[in-house]
């Protein structure tokens, strides 16, 4: 043959050896994939392999953000994209730890990359009463979200409901709280979930914040959408004038007094309270506050009791989270996993490509080197059980095609069906 | 025209990848562009295309996006005399907020300002649509180009 041109076409193999490095990324929230998208741009013939321990992608996007912030959630379509035309693999249905041991992981990838988050709810240190009814804002906002686990709150959370903190957490709580069913319009909030922990709208949502409202953490923009919603009633006493701040700002403009009417929800802001015990009477929940400034304590009886203070890593006896042993000179941890519960998507954008620059830069330096085989290291161990990013897109287009009316879609919480779905054994 | 210059500003990269999209769409129909990101890009080099489309997302209390902000910055600075450039642009925002798409408007009145003239509406995207921003960019880019270069 003579003159054939078919070498045009097809790019020459890299000799042995040049290839890029190979990545695991262990996550595939925001922060993960972030991580996974900088260094593709930056390292195009490295291979990334990205683990989930879900069928799903997305971590905080999917199963945090709440489901009312469809905007918000838009940011999947940057890595739908990095896994159906970026050359990326996703490995769902992978637990590091547990389907998968670190060190194995760690001997078979040139960069480890941990971004697993912050899961778990950080309780409320003060002595408390095991019949009390206290529940974590993530797993609330996960329930809400559709998670599929079967140890979240799904019985009602009463009429009175108290909440503990006011960043943003605190303000989704009480938007999804007392927003009516309608006003859940292109969502995919999961409504099942939502019927059984609020058959009805509570009459009362109480706010005890430790902060004064100048420190108040949440975006006035997060306040703005409550304070907008039909039906809900804004009180703030003890607001001085001495409070400052866009927060401060807002509930002195919008304080009403309250009104007898039933369907209607009263928020009101309690700032500058310590919470000391949470005990019971009579099968209700009490709070017990003390004043910062000093003076009595406060007492407030609820049915429910909801804790927006921060996150953990999960439980402590988690083999999926990462510990201290889980370290080498090549494993590197990114987003809130690194940094603690603080920041938006964008702000953990932005640590992404610090870590990304770090990686690559250690690279340079020979401080890492290539090598490591990558995925095929570990394939035979999980060749039975990876849901790769076609198989999630049966899943979504299942969880598409069932959305109810005014849905945008709804979510599968059984993990079984969701693997039916994905290998195609429906 | 010669070439064109997408310039995106972004907070969360969903306005990074409109730009690509509009960029693939005009290549597509054989226009030269090019992408940048306005962390990246000097006002000075601003006169060198032929048009810039300016794609930027809204922060915060209707702040510009942090890779937008340095830029926007140093126009204010340094006062390039646009009154070459033609450009059009397009935000990213959220209706649900008071302060939809001011990111995009402190841009373009900063343009004009310095004598840029602006080609066709501004666009926008509104995230709480569900619409899929590269769409709604790529349809508007074209009806703006068609007004940019009349037959």
């Amino acid at each position: 043959m003579v003159g054939t041109h078919s070498s045009q076409h097809v790019p020459p193999p890299a000799p042995a050896g040049t290839a890029g490095p190979t990545v695991a990324v262990v996550g595939s929230g925001p922060s993960g994939c972030y991580v996974a998208q900088f260094l593709a741009k930056t390292w195009p013939d490295s291979e990334i392999t990205v683990f989930e321990s879900l069928p799903a992608p997305y971590g905080l996007i999917r199963y945090g953000v709440a489901a009312d912030h469809q905007g918000t959630k838009g940011v999947v379509r940057q890595f739908d994209r990095l896994f159906t035309r970026g050359g990326i693999r996703f490995a769902g249905n992978v637990t590091v730890g547990r389907d998968i041991g670190f060190a194995r992981l760690a001997a078979s990838f040139d960069v480890v990359v941990l971004a697993t988050g912050l899961p778990g709810d950080r309780e409320l240190d003060v002595p408390r009463d095991p019949r009390a009814r206290v529940v974590g804002a993530g797993a609330l906002l996960r329930a809400l979200n559709g998670f599929p686990h079967h140890g979240l709150p799904r019985t009602p959370l009463g009429s009175r409901v108290l909440v503990v903190g006011i960043g943003n957490v605190a303000l989704d709580v009480l938007r999804l709280l007392s927003k009516d069913s309608e006003a859940f319009t292109g969502s995919d909030i999961d409504d099942e979930l939502l019927g059984q922990l609020r058959p009805a709208r509570p009459a009362v949502l109480d706010v005890v914040a430790r902060s004064d409202a100048s420190g108040a953490k949440c975006d006035a923009a997060m306040l703005r959408e409550l304070i907008a919603l039909d039906g809900v009633d804004i009180g703030a006493p003890g607001l001085g004038d001495q409070d400052r701040g866009p927060v401060a700002d807002l509930l002195r403009t919008c304080a009403v007094p309250a009104r007898e009417e039933p369907g209607r929800t009263r928020v009101t802001f309690h700032f500058g309270l310590v919470p000391e015990s949470v005990t019971t009477r009579d099968g209700r929940t009490v709070l017990t506050a003390r004043r910062r400034d000093g003076g009595e304590p406060v007492e407030f009886v609820t049915d429910s009791v909801v804790t927006a203070i921060g996150f953990t890593h999960g439980a402590a006896q988690d083999d999926g989270c990462p510990g201290p042993d889980w370290a080498d000179d090549h494993v590197y941890r990114v987003g809130w996993l690194s940094r603690g519960p603080r920041g938006t998507i964008a702000e953990n954008r932005k640590h992404a490509q610090r870590v990304v620059r770090s990686i690559v830069d250690d690279f340079e330096a020979g401080r890492i080197t290539a090598g490591r085989p990558g995925f095929a290291g570990v394939a035979d161990l999980l060749a039975c059980r990876v849901v790769g990013f076609r198989d999630w897109q049966r899943i979504e287009a299942a969880e598409e095609r069932s959305a109810r009316p005014g849905r945008c879609r709804r979510k599968i919480t059984d993990l079984d069906r969701m693997l039916a779905l994905a290998t195609g054994a429906h | 025209m010669n070439e064109l210059i997408v310039l995106f500003g972004t907070e969360s990269g969903n306005a990074e990848l409109v730009a690509d999209d509009i960029s693939a769409a005009l290549q597509e129909k054989g226009t030269a562009v090019r992408v940048a990101d306005m962390e990246d890009y000097a006002v000075d080099d601003l006169g060198e295309a032929d048009m810039v489309v300016l794609v930027v997302s809204t922060y915060g209390e209707g702040d510009l996006p942090d890779t937008a902000a340095p830029f926007h910055d140093a126009l204010v600075e340094a006062k390039p005399d646009l009154s070459g450039v033609r450009f059009a642009a397009f935000g990213l925002g959220d209706s649900t907020y008071e302060t939809y798409n001011l990111g995009v408007a402190t841009l373009r009145a900063t343009f004009t300002a310095l004598g840029a003239t602006q080609i066709g509406e501004t666009g926008y995207h509104d995230a709480d649509s569900g619409l899929n921003p590269s769409d709604v960019a790529v349809a508007w880019v074209s009806t703006v180009l068609a007004v940019a270069t009349p037959s």
